[in-house]
This record gives C-alpha cells, sequence and structure tokens, in this order.
C-alpha cells in the first residue's frame, strides 16, 4: 500500500473531488486514470484482491464494500489514493492471509512495493527551490506580494514570516477558483499575464522556469516591466523594474 | 430457456418482442440524434473522390501547413458510403444509415450474446448495457462503421467457443479488408483473436489448439493489406495513435475517468461483472477473461474503446448472468395479438423518430427536432456564404467548428483546422491554441500564419473576442448568439 500514500507526502493529505482548473497544476487533482504516474498500481491492488477472492470464492460483504468505497474515492481524485490504501490494508490482508505463500514470494512483494514506492516519490517530487531564489525574492526592496510558483509559496511564506506576503501561501486550497484560472492564466503566458500581476500588485515573482512556468518565465526575462535577479537551476526570481 | 423455437409456439412469442424491441431501441437512439462533428470531411472526401474518380492524396479543406509527406486517406470506402447516403437523401439519410448499421451492430451482438448465453432476455438486458456504455460514440463517422464488423467478430468467436461452429471464421478475414478500407481500428479484431488464440492454448496446454483463431489472425492480416497503401495504411495508423496532440487534447482519446458520464458506465460494469462473477457458480474461461483483462485496459486508456468493451462484454455478462440469476420461466401466456400490437407500436415509434418526421413532434424540445446540434454555426456559415474570402491570407477558425464551415463553405472558403489532426504538425497544433488562448504572442501567430478573418465561439474564445473588439485593424463583421467574425481592415 505504500505507493498509494506516497504521493501525498509531498502535497498533504487531503479528501476531495477532482477540479478541472486545478488538474492542470497537480497530477494529484485529476480523476486516476492510466496516465498517471503509477496509476495502473492501485488498478493492480485490487485486481489482486479480486483474483484471490474470485479464485477461492470467498469475499464477505464488507471486503466488497470497503474495495468499493475506497475505489470510487482513488478514481475520483489521484490525492485520495491514501483512503483507497488506507481501505484496502484489511480485506487484502485477509485474502492474502489464506494464502500459502512461498517464503521468498514475500521478499519479492515486498521489493516491489518499495520500489514503486521509491519511484512514486521521485517522479512526483516537486522541483527544489535553490536558496539563492530564496534569498533573491525575499531580500528585494521592491514592495508588493510575492507570486510563487504554487509548490514553491508556502515554504517561501514560511521563510518570510511577516516581511512579505506570498500569494497561494496556503496551497491549493487557499484561493478560490478564480485566482487559479488566472493563476493559470499568468503561467502559460496569456496575453494580459503582465496586467494580472499588477492588479495583484506583485513586485517579485518566483518561477519554475524549466517546468510549469516556463512560458512566462520566458516572457518575464523579455520584459521591460521586470528586472531578473536569478536565472539558474531552472529557476527565475524576478523584481518589478522601477518606474 | 431455449431460444430454440417449437412448432407449437404462436406466430409472435413474447421472444420476438424482446429482439424486435432491442435492436429497435439500437435503431430508435441513433437515428434521433442530430448528427456530429465528424462526419463533415468524410462527406466531403466522398463527394471529391466521387467527382474526380480517385482516391483524394492531399486535402484542399484545410489551410493550415500540413504535415510532410503523402497524405493516406484510410477510410475511403467510408467517405463514399457516406457520400452515397449523403447523395440518397441529404443529412437525414446520412443518420438514418448510420442508424441502420448500429442496429445491425447490436443485432449482432445480440447473437453473440444468446450463443454465449441461451438466455433470450438476459442477452438483451446484456445489449442494453452494451448500447449505453457506447451511446456516445455512435454518431456518423467512419468509425461507426467498424462496429458491425467488430460484433462480427464477437459474433464468430462465440460460435466457435460456445457451439463448436467455427464457420463464421471464414468470414473474417474478407470482413477486415472492408475494416481496413473504413476505419483504422481493425487491429481490434487481431486483438480479440489474439486474446482467442493465447486463451486457448493456456486452457488445453496444447499451441495445435489455438490454430483455428491463429489461422484466422494470419488471414486477417493479409486481409488488412488488401488495401490502396498497402502495409503503409498499417503504418499510419500506427503513427496516428502515437500522435502527442491527438492523446492529449482530444476528448475521445483521453483516458477514461470517473468524472465522465463514459467512465461512469465503465466503471460501472466493472462492478457489474465482478457482482455478477462472485455470484455465478460457473468460471470464466481463460480466452474470457484475458479478453475482459485487455479490453477493459483499451477502454480504461481512451474513452472512444469504451464502445468496444460493451460489444465484447455483453455476451460474457449474459452467460455468467444466466448462471447467476435464478431462471424464471414466464408463466403467462403468449398473446400473439398483444405482441403484434406492441411490435407496430415499436416501428411506428423508429419511424417517427426518423430525421424526417421528428421536426413535426410538438413533445420535442425545439433543440432535438433538428439534424444538426445547437451549438452548429449555421448563422455564420449562411454569412461566409454571401461574402468572399480576402484575396490572400487564411481564415482562423474555431476548430470544433472545422468540419460543418468546410462542409457549409467550402470551396469558397478554407477553414484553418477541423478535426483531423494528424494532417497539421503538432506545432500548428500548439500555435493555434496560443492564438486563441490568447497568448502574449497572438499577434505574431495572425501574422506568422496570415490570418484575414477568424471565426470565434463566444463560448470558448471569449478572451480574443475581447481582445479584437478594441483591436486596430480588426472590425466585427458578424456576431450572433454563438459566434463572431472579424476581418482585417482589409476585408469585406
Amino acid at each position: 500500500m505504500l505507493p498509494l500514500f506516497a504521493p501525498e507526502v509531498w502535497t498533504g493529505f487531503r479528501l476531495a473531488p477532482s477540479d478541472i482548473i486545478l488538474a492542470n497544476l497537480s497530477f494529484a487533482e485529476q480523476p486516476l486514470s492510466v496516465r498517471t504516474p503509477l496509476g495502473l498500481w492501485p488498478f493492480g491492488v485490487a485486481l489482486v484482491w479480486f483474483g484471490l477472492a474470485y479464485w477461492r470464492r470467498d469475499a464477505r460483504a464488507w471486503e466488497a464494500v470497503l474495495v468499493l468505497v475506497g475505489g470510487a474515492a482513488a478514481l475520483a481524485r489521484v490525492g485520495n489514493q491514501w483512503v483507497f490504501g488506507l481501505l484496502m490494508l484489511a480485506p487484502l490482508a485477509r485474502q492474502v492471509g489464506m494464502v500459502r505463500w512461498r517464503p521468498w514470494s514475500f521478499g519479492v512483494i515486498a521489493a516491489m512495493g518499495l520500489a514503486a514506492t521509491a519511484t512514486t516519490l521521485v517522479v512526483t517530487r516537486p522541483p527544489e527551490l535553490p536558496p539563492s531564489a530564496i534569498q533573491a525574492a525575499l531580500t528585494s526592496p521592491v514592495t508588493g506580494t510575492v507570486f510563487a510558483d504554487w509548490r514553491w509559496a508556502s515554504q517561501l511564506q514560511s521563510k518570510a514570516a511577516d516581511s512579505r506576503t506570498v500569494l497561494a501561501r496556503g496551497g491549493l486550497v487557499s484561493e478560490p477558483a478564480d485566482y487559479w484560472l488566472d493563476y493559470l492564466r499568468v503561467t502559460q503566458g496569456h496575453e494580459r499575464w503582465a496586467a494580472l500581476l499588477r492588479d495583484w500588485r506583485v513586485g517579485v515573482v518566483v518561477m519554475d522556469a524549466a517546468g510549469q512556468d516556463r512560458k512566462v518565465a520566458e516572457l518575464i526575462k523579455n520584459s521591460a516591466e521586470w528586472r531578473v535577479l536569478v536565472d539558474a537551476h531552472g529557476t527565475l526570481v524576478a523584481e518589478r523594474a522601477p518606474g | 430457456m431455449s431460444v430454440a423455437g417449437s412448432r407449437s409456439e404462436p406466430w409472435l412469442t413474447i421472444r420476438h418482442l424482446w429482439v424486435v424491441i432491442t435492436v429497435a431501441a439500437a435503431f430508435i437512439g441513433p437515428a434521433s440524434s442530430p448528427i456530429g462533428p465528424d462526419i463533415w470531411w468524410a462527406l466531403l472526401r466522398g463527394d471529391w473522390m466521387a467527382n474526380h474518380g480517385r482516391l483524394l492524396g492531399f486535402d484542399p479543406f484545410t489551410s493550415a501547413p500540413h504535415v510532410d509527406g503523402p497524405i493516406l486517406n484510410v477510410q475511403w470506402l467510408a467517405d463514399l458510403f457516406f457520400h452515397g447516403l449523403d447523395a440518397l437523401g441529404g443529412l437525414p439519410m446520412v443518420i438514418t444509415g448510420t442508424a441502420g448499421v448500429i442496429a445491425a451492430t447490436y443485432a449482432l451482438v445480440l447473437g453473440a450474446a444468446v450463443t454465449a448465453s441461451g438466455h433470450l432476455r438476459l442477452s438483451c438486458v446484456a445489449v442494453w448495457i452494451a448500447y449505453a456504455l457506447g451511446a456516445s460514440n455512435l454518431s456518423p463517422r467512419p468509425q461507426t462503421l467498424a462496429y458491425p464488423i467488430f460484433a462480427l467478430f464477437v459474433f464468430a468467436l462465440m460460435r466457435s467457443e460456445w457451439r463448436k461452429d467455427t464457420r463464421l471464421l471464414w468470414l473474417l478475414p474478407p470482413a477486415t479488408a472492408v475494416w481496413a478500407n473504413v476505419h483504422g481500428s481493425f487491429f481490434t479484431g487481431f486483438l480479440l483473436l489474439g486474446c482467442a488464440a493465447a486463451g486457448r492454448v493456456l486452457e488445453t496446454r496444447s499451441l495445435w489448439a489455438a490454430r483455428p483463431y491463429a489461422v484466422t489472425l494470419a488471414a486477417c492480416l493479409a486481409g488488412s493489406l488488401v488495401n490502396p497503401y498497402g502495409p503503409g495504411a498499417l503504418v499510419y495508423i500506427a503513427t496516428i495513435g502515437s500522435n502527442q496532440v491527438i492523446r492529449d487534447f482530444v476528448t475521445e482519446w483521453t483516458p477514461t475517468t470517473i468524472t465522465s458520464s463514459e467512465g461512469i458506465m465503465f466503471f460501472g460494469s466493472l462492478v457489474l461483472l465482478a457482482a455478477l462473477m462472485f455470484r455465478a457458480r460457473l468460471r470464466l474461461t481463460a480466452i474470457e477473461m484475458i479478453l475482459l483483462l485487455v479490453f477493459a485496459y483499451l477502454a480504461w486508456s481512451s474513452v472512444r474503446a469504451v464502445v468496444w468493451w460493451g460489444v465484447l462484454l455483453a455476451p460474457i455478462l449474459a452467460r455468467i448472468a444466466g448462471d447467476a440469476l435464478p431462471n424464471r420461466q414466464s408463466a403467462s401466456r403468449d398473446l400473439p395479438l398483444l405482441n403484434a400490437i406492441i411490435i407496430a407500436g415499436v416501428v411506428m415509434v423508429a419511424v417517427i423518430a426518423l430525421p424526417w418526421n421528428k421536426a413535426s413532434i410538438p413533445l420535442l424540445p425545439p433543440d432535438k427536432r433538428g439534424v444538426l446540434t445547437d451549438d452548429t454555426p449555421v448563422g455564420v456559415a449562411a454569412y461566409l456564404n454571401a461574402h468572399d474570402p480576402p484575396a490572400v491570407g487564411r481564415m482562423l477558425n474555431h476548430q470544433p467548428w472545422g468540419g460543418y464551415l468546410e462542409w457549409a463553405t467550402w470551396p469558397r472558403h478554407q477553414v484553418f483546422l477541423d478535426g483531423r489532426i494528424e494532417l497539421h504538425p503538432n506545432q500548428v497544433w500548439f500555435d493555434y491554441l496560443d492564438m486563441v488562448f490568447p497568448s502574449a504572442h497572438w499577434r505574431a501567430l495572425v501574422a506568422q500564419y496570415e490570418v484575414r478573418y477568424m471565426v470565434l465561439s463566444k463560448a470558448e474564445d471569449g478572451d480574443l473576442i475581447a481582445d479584437l473588439r478594441g483591436e486596430p485593424g480588426w472590425r466585427l463583421g458578424y456576431e450572433d448568439d454563438l459566434a463572431t467574425v472579424f476581418w482585417a481592415s482589409e476585408g469585406p
């Protein structure tokens, strides 16, 4: 079950339906599909339970209920997989417990589980925010809010304490849908990106220039309205130019 | 319950009623539905080929830059079929002909289900489930013509498995030859036979036992080469399946999730299947298990594959349902006259549902009475047909409308893009998205592609429309509830 808990290590454990806007920002907000990183793992877990139960023709009603409820939660949103993992523990343990396993088979299964967990952790890990970028963002003399990639916002706010306000510092649930729609517009390089940043009184931006924010990062680099402070390691920090 | 009739049976039994209602329902649904967005270029290509007497080897209908190399029209036979229907009776005939194809499909599925289960009523219910699974994917277009062929494959497999009658397998290679010229989905036939062969080997531990399926598969592979492009058609189809834009941006190619109606139906069918498997005493065969696993994965991989899953699922579902559910024999006596009246009523409903008639049904809401959907830009097409395009430059159009607009306005106007993603390089699609988004580069892209007029959707291109309303050098030429048309200053 460990791989089912792994993605939430980075984003926090939350039970919610999928959101069409947030799904563009985080795969954890998408409904479960074959293209989800390790998306076949929960399907495989359910299939193992079903295969063992069908083979022995022995499944209790409570098992089916737990599998159905957990499966529905996971299908509704990738970030709910931990619920599926929790609910599957008892049914799977019961089915596995009834099988006579060869001693080595447990080792193989455990190794597969650990490998899948490690892979999930690596694949879903957000990019690291370099210390030089934090330093530049927080020491900029320009006033105004900080607009950061949503994965870095809370980290930046904790470093800034009360000296600066970082937008979306509370994560994906901290802002209304309209904000995230405009956030997407900005990061995707919408024609009104600069106006939106002005509307939010943004003084400093911290963008993932090699990943999700590369379109707006290019625009910022070429804009007279912004002065680049850091452009290294896939991170762009810029402050509003004087005047 | 035995399916075979007996000499003492009345001339119209309740079983006839079940069959008629099931097949008629499969006809009435598509016959009463408006036409979908993926038929227009098929009609145009068919018309072009009929007029020129040769295959269409290029794309005259869209103006965006095309991919390098020849354009293979592997659906040429479907194009001609739909053109034939159009020539016979216009769009209503296209809809009616497609409904007939779908009714034939589910009649074959019913035959397969009865063959596998021996239960007519359960088979009918299984066919309804199959129909519901595919209901969103039954509009007139080339893929729809492939459904009865796939259903024939399933029927032949069921005859072979449960009646030990392999004669229908002989039909599959010539059917594949037709399929390969109608739509690129013929690989699902290979998949079906491959699964059957693998399952037979697993069950019998003998390669020899898989011979009927392996030989049929080899003959079908050869049959698929009977097309104007030979093996090139297979390569072409493989490239379409791996096209990044198709996989990421075309709704029906995206993975099936529980957030869509197709996804709810699909996952619901899995739960139903699992429940019946537990309840039934019989065990699924290796062939059935492999088929279910492979086609379930296919259906989960893309929304457009859910329809194949339904066709395959029906006979298996009927078989295990027949074992899992109590077999209640009907104690009531057949009343042939009543049955005849009900059948006449069903036929009458089918006739009323035809596109020619449904406009006069007062009970139908206005948006269901026509052959076109509500969001078809009819007004824009009429406007464009009254105005010439600029001497130079392109139209930029809301892409989902491309098919209808080219059907309605070509050759006077040429749309930028339609639904044929594979015709244009990925960069063209990314640029299109940047223009309608609109990104900060939209003006540069409009200049780069020499766009001189734009047909935009108010619902989906609102930001660009707002920009154009105040943009120097652009003026509004047409506007209705759905759409706007903007012209560059030098336009009409």
